[in-house]
Parts: structure tokens; sequence; C-alpha cells
């Protein structure tokens, strides 16, 4: 799969030099220091060398209308997403660069910086980094970081937007310790509290699974920090997400089968 | 004049920067007629706020001219048609284009050769460096109308660099989305 | 290694269990035969008996609960004798009578189950309810060799994404609405084409002819994807064809003439709702880290669907399974199978209070004692 997948993206990217940094069921993700259409002496953005190509590739088994028509339509979509969070102060999310929307191309910034076994500073990886030390795993900076994440959950849902997709890999923390949100592939607007809480339940077990000794302080101080933004009035709404989120938890996952 | 290219397309984009322009109505009555003389894009400088808005609107040109789906007349009307948040071609050359009024403008011609194959003798007016540096093209600007045109909120006259930096990847998504 | 013998009889050569389903409209027998040991290549379960009856309403209606139960209670004696004789099995030799517990409608369920219980009564034979879904699943398995697959089990009434996964079958995706065979029906009775062999059958059949096509609301949510809209919209396409209504330019031209026709239709919807399959499948192979899949249900027969999720399993370097219609289609033998495993694990068989059936009986609610 991988080879001619990837050597289709470079036919869209001609001149640019590309590494592969993940690979999903829907896109493959490029890292690149080449900017589409700013000289390499400038940038943007203080000191970002690096940039992300998001590309979703054709899919042979659909019949090549509706896959063109899929294509397009969801990189734009997620490009609205990432415009829509421009314009909302409290999200960190990658800033849009450029898009090309007929062959399923996202630029976007880079966010993250390497830890020091050389993996991507996403929540999983950098919590991955005290699981086996009691005494790192639980310290302050921990909290403090988990609350920020939860207050990024929390702003993103204030705003009628989920995330989709909420697993620990698709949380980055920059090199200053704010908590970014990545990957709005599967994001969309709602006001239903059932996807909000759908995007807890997703969170609370990427992160019991890949942390299980210390989830219950994580999953605490996360919530601490998402329930801290829905301040006065909001508080009724904060009331009925959570209580979703103790259906979802409850029932694992949806409704009973119709038979 | 300076002379980009981006690594994805093959073509050249020359950009030249005219000052003290005495013949704007001459050369929009050519365009309007479609003089094959008057082939680039003439864009006011009001509205060019940064260097990545700009190029970000000629990358996106570029790319449906390679994709084989320009909206336009040419590439160059294209380049015009991009900078616009607005999906009409009209709005697009009354704002971003030239008026009879216009004494400054930035001119663009795409090219698939590298040496300079045309001149701007049309053009009754002074050549200078174009300033690619933000500093210098936000000194042009008419701040009320750009922020008019691309939305972009409530209107700040002293502007810090994260003003500016969000200002700018407000118009950058703007260009990137519009008419998708 | 789950010892499956734990309640083997000294002197016992083999197992034997009697399987009867009659959740929708197929009424199925079915007898088979494990010997002792792990199943696997070299120890395969052995079909004794696998035959079926199905309710078939006439163009343009769906099968309803009162009927199917009276189609079910008419044929079920006649069903078993024939199985039993086609065996040539001794009735001593059952171990257990596994009937289907649900999910599925009520009243056909309920036909079947009264015979199953009725039986064993007569005979004094343990009884085993059986999750319909399992059923499929576990003979799915049985029939191709698939040991740990993400299995798609699509039919009239259901239609998930599952991985087994400690002594479940969990699901991954589901539809949020109606199943995809549903979906499939109804269109079939908007169409009025006819209902013999399946709805579905004649669907892939109009389809396969189909050239031009439509474009579809297309609705995946995450790991989900829902169906009632889509079929909705093409409901209304079908009927403005039929009506003549022009002023719909998506079915006529400017001069009234139709651009589309019924096996466009069809062809559409079956590329629409596969490729919606594919996607929520391909999803599920990535999360749990899987090469395998595995197609059950009745709606698993149909070819397109078969050969498009092919290309995306072949695209992953994985491996893709299917059966054929005696058993992806409803069959008894499936629930033998699934039953007698039970069986197997409990050394008997369930109290007669236990033994009530369910319209709602999820998938993930069973223990999987009989794996590890």
């Amino acid at each position: 799969m991988s080879d001619t997948i990837i050597e289709n993206a470079k036919s869209h990217l001609r001149n640019i030099q590309v590494t592969v940094v993940s690979q999903g069921a829907e896109a493959i993700i490029f890292q690149t220091t080449q900017h589409p259409y700013l000289p390499s002496s400038i940038s943007t953005s203080s000191e970002s060398l690096k940039f992300i190509i998001k590309y979703r590739p054709p899919k042979t088994y659909r019949h090549r209308t509706l896959d063109q028509q899929l294509t397009k339509h969801r990189t734009i979509s997620e490009a609205r997403i990432l415009q829509k969070l421009t314009n909302i102060a409290e999200v960190n999310a990658p800033s849009l660069i450029a898009i090309d929307s007929r062959n399923g191309i996202l630029w976007m910034e880079h966010i993250g910086y390497e830890l020091a076994n050389k993996d991507i500073s996403s929540l999983k990886n950098w919590l991955w980094q005290f699981n086996h030390d009691e005494s790192k795993a639980l310290t302050n900076e921990v909290q403090d970081t988990l609350r920020a994440v939860g207050r990024q959950i929390g702003e993103l849902h204030k705003n009628d937007l989920v995330h989709g997709d909420l697993t620990s890999s698709n949380i980055i923390l920059s090199e200053n310790s704010k908590a970014f949100l990545i990957d709005f592939g599967l994001s969309s607007q709602s006001t239903l509290n059932e996807d909000k809480a759908v995007d807890l339940y997703v969170l609370e077990r990427a992160i019991l699974s890949t942390h299980p000794l210390y989830s219950y302080e994580y999953n605490k101080w996360l919530l601490e920090g998402y329930s801290s933004v829905f301040s006065g009035k909001q508080e009724t709404k904060l009331k009925e997400i959570l209580r979703r989120y103790e259906d979802v938890r409850l029932r694992g996952r949806k409704r009973s089968m119709l038979g | 004049m300076t002379q980009i290219k981006f690594p994805q397309f093959p073509q050249f984009i020359n950009i030249h920067r005219f000052t003290n322009v005495l013949n704007s109505s001459e050369i929009k009555e050519n365009l309007i007629k479609g003089n094959k003389d008057y082939d680039f894009a003439f864009i006011n400088t009001k509205l060019i706020f940064s260097q990545s808005q700009l190029y970000s609107a000629i990358y996106r040109s570029l790319l449906e001219l390679n994709n084989n789906n320009l909206r336009t007349k040419n590439i160059h009307s294209e380049i015009l048609f991009c900078l616009s948040p607005i999906n009409n071609i009209m709005e697009a050359l009354k704002n971003f284009g030239i008026q009879n009024s216009t004494f400054d403008f930035i001119v663009i011609k795409i090219s698939d050769n590298l040496e300079i194959d045309y001149n701007l003798n049309i053009i009754n007016g002074e050549e200078i460096k174009f300033e690619q540096i933000n500093n210098e093209l936000i000194k042009f600007v008419d701040l009320k109308k750009l922020y008019k045109i691309y939305k972009l909120g409530t209107f700040k006259e002293v502007l810090n660099n994260e003003d500016i930096l969000l200002i700018n990847q407000k118009i950058i998504n703007s260009i990137q989305l519009r008419g998708q | 290694m789950v010892d499956l013998d734990r309640y083997l009889k000294p002197d016992q050569k083999y197992y034997t269990a009697i399987g009867l389903e009659g959740s929708a409209n197929k009424l199925a027998v079915g007898i088979i035969r494990h010997f002792p040991g792990q199943l696997s290549e070299s120890n395969r379960a052995e079909v004794l008996s696998n035959i079926r009856d199905t309710y078939i309403t006439p163009p343009g209606e769906g099968f309803l609960p009162r009927d199917t139960a009276r189609h079910h209670r008419n044929w079920v004696v006649r069903l078993i004798k024939r199985s039993i004789l086609e065996s040539k099995i001794d009735i001593d030799e059952l171990d257990c009578i596994c009937f289907t517990k649900g999910p599925g409608m009520g009243a056909p369920l309920q036909s079947v189950v009264i015979a199953a219980r009725t039986l064993s009564q007569l005979w004094n034979v343990p009884l085993i309810g059986v999750n319909h879904c399992i059923g499929h699943i576990e003979m799915g398995r049985e029939i191709t060799g698939a040991d740990n697959p993400v299995v798609l089990y699509v039919s009239g009434g259901n239609t998930q994404v599952i991985a087994y996964s400690e002594q479940r079958y969990r699901i991954f995706g589901e539809t949020l609405d109606i199943a995809i065979g549903n979906c499939l029906d109804r269109f079939a009775r908007t169409l009025k084409i006819p209902n013999d062999p399946s709805p579905g059958y004649n669907i892939e059949q109009l389809a396969k002819k189909g050239k031009n096509y439509v474009e579809l609301p297309y609705t995946v949510k995450g790991m989900d994807m829902s169906m009632s809209g889509i079929l909705a919209y093409i409901d209304n396409l079908a009927n403005d064809l039929f009506n003549n209504k022009k002023n719909n330019k998506i079915v006529f031209n400017e001069d009234g003439s139709p651009k589309i026709t019924v096996e466009d239709l069809c062809f559409s919807l079956q590329e629409t709702l596969f490729a919606m399959l594919v996607e929520i499948t391909e999803r599920a192979m990535a999360h749990v880290g899987s090469q395998q899949v595995l197609i059950v249900g009745g709606v698993g027969c149909n070819e397109r669907l078969q050969e498009m999720m092919k290309i995306m399993v072949l695209d992953r370097k994985g491996y893709i399974f299917a059966t054929d219609e005696r058993f992806c289609i409803d069959n008894g033998i499936m629930i033998a199978h699934a039953g007698l495993l039970e069986y197997r694990m409990l050394g008997e068989g369930f109290d007669l209070k236990d033994t009530v059936c369910t319209q709602r009986f999820r998938t993930d609610e069973v223990h999987v004692k009989w794996r590890d």
C-alpha cells in the first residue's frame, strides 16, 4: 500500500522533500522544511522551520466520483475547522498554510518538539516519560499540564465544536507548555451533549490504556481544567455534558441493538 | 524587480513595483478591452498587508492553473480573484485592481521563462524596488478597508506583533478557503 | 488454551447439536458435529445438515412479524424431521438443542423457541440459547479459518463492525439508525421488485446494469454510519422518476427525458452504502491493528461488497474472508455451532426460565467463554 500512495502524494508535491510522520486509515502525514510559497529566509511565525502536509489518498475501492467528492469535501471541512479555530483565541490549534482540495492536500503549521527519546511531544509521549517513576508522574507540572489540556477541550466544546478523535496522540505540547489540539479530520460543529461526552470518553479510555497506573489522577485533572472554563451561566451546560458523560461511561458505547 | 518561484510549480513570478503612476485610467481601459499588451496583474497597494497574503494568493492561482481549474480568463486575473475574500470577480477587480486614482501598484507577470521577455513601457510611472518586508508593505495599506474587506473584526489602529500575526492568518485562511 | 472438553464423557467420541434459527423471515435447521479437542485446520466441525425455508412476500411488501411467525410454525416440524433424516443421526446422539435467543423479531423468535423447548422436553435434551450475531461470527470463523479478524456483520437487522477482545466480541462501529439490509430491502419495496430469492439479491442484479453514478448523501460519523437519510433521499428520487416529476433536474433532462434509470439508482445506492461499510471497517482495522477482515450476514453475499472490501484489504496487505450463501444468509448450523461451543463450556443446558427470547441482545453482552 504505502509505496504507490507515497508516489501519488509526491506527484502532487513536486520538488518538495517530505518524510513520512504517520499513516492512518484515511490520511498520511508528511513533514517538510519547505514552505509552499514563502522564501526560505522568511517565515510567518517566530521559529517554525517545519511544516506538516496531510494527504488524503484516493481510495480505489470507491467509485471515482464519490471518492473525489469525499476527498475534496473532507479536506475543505478540516481546513474550515482550522479557520474557525483561528478566530477562537482561547483554543490553540495549528495554522492553515495552504490547501489543494482537489488532491486532498492540507499544509499546516508544525506543532511540538522532540522529546529526549526523539518522539514528538504528544501528551501520550510526554506522559509516557514518567510512566515508570511515580515521583515524576504526579508532579505539579503534570497536574498543570493536564489541567491546561482540559481547558483546551472545554473551550472547544464551549464553542460547540467537537474533536471527534480525541486520543492523547492528538494533543501536542509546545516547548513553553502550551497544549495544542491537532488532527481535526473527524471534527464537526455540534451542540449535542452526546458528541461532547464521547470526546471526553475517548480521551479517558486513551489515557486509561496507555497510563493505567495514574489514569485516575490524570482524568481528574483533565476534568478539573475542562470544568473551569464553564463559569457562571455556563454551569448548567457543563452539568448536562458531564451527566451525559456518565451515561456514555456506563454503557461503554451505544444504543441497544434493534435486532 | 523581484523574481520568485514556488517549488511545486514551473512558472516564474516576476514582481514589479510602481509609484507616481500618471496613466492608471488608460491602463484600466485597456485591461477592460482585453488588450494583449496588458497581460499582467495590476494590484493596488492599499490592501496588500503582507508578503504571505500576496504570495498565498499567487500560490492558489498557480495551483488552479496547474490543476486546469482557472475560474477567470487568465492567470493574472486569477491572482486578483484569489486575493479577494468575496467570490465575485468584479468585486475582486474593484477592490484589489487599479482604479483611475491609483498611483501606487504592484505588477505581476507570470512567465514560463526565466528571462524577461516583456516590457512595462505601457506604464507611465516610476519603477522602484519591491520591498517584500511587511514593515514596508504596511505603510501603503488602508487598514480600515482591509478590516472591512476581510472581515477582521473590531478595528484596531495600532498593531503589535501578535495582532499582525493574527490578521495575517485570518487573511491567509480567507484566501485559501474562498470558493472551495 | 481454553479446555473445550472438560465435560466430555469417558466414552464420548463426538458432540452433536441441532440448531434452530428464525429471528427474521428465514426458518432454518442445522445439525453439526464437533470432535474433541480444539477446533483447527485438522479438526474442523462437520456439517451434517443445513436446510432452510424463506418466507417470501409479494413485491412491494415487507414481512410482518405475525405472518412470519405463522410461516415458521407451519414449517418447523417439517424442517426438523427432514434435517434429522438427512443427517442420519439418532436422537440419542444429540448433546443439546440450540435456538436463537435473540436479537430479532419477537413473534418469529417465539415460534421457534417454543419448538425448541418442546423438543427439549420430549427428548430430554438440554437447551442452549444463542445470540444470532455470535452464531454468524463463530460460523464465519470456522468455515473460513480466520482466527482473529475484524468482523463486518451486515444483514437485514444488523450492521456492526466487531473485534474480539478478552472474551467479548466488542462493537467498534455500527449503524446509528437502520441496518443496511433493511435499507436495501425498503428500497426494493419502493421499486416494487420481487422478493424472490431476496430483495437484496435483486437489487444487486439491477445494480450490475447501472451505468450512471448518482450523487447520494454520504454519512459516516467517526466509526459509525447512518443510512436513514440516504434511504429517504433515494426513495424520493425513485418516486420522482416513477411519477414523472420533470422539475427534478437530477432525474430528468431539460427536454423531459429521464437522466437516470432504476439500475443507476441501485448501482449508486450500493456504491455509497458499501463504501461507507468499507471505510468504517478500515478504521477498525487501523485502530485494532488487525490484518484480517471477515464478512458475515446476509448482505455479505453481495459480490460488489466483497470486491470493494477485497480492494481495501489488499491495499493494506491484509486478508479477506467471506462465506457463501449457505452460511452468510441466516442458517441453523451457525446456531448449532455457537450453541455447541457454549454447551461444551457449561456442561449443561439453560434452565427453562432462561430460555426466554429477546428482541434486543447486543453482541458484546455475551461472555465468550470458549476463547482465550
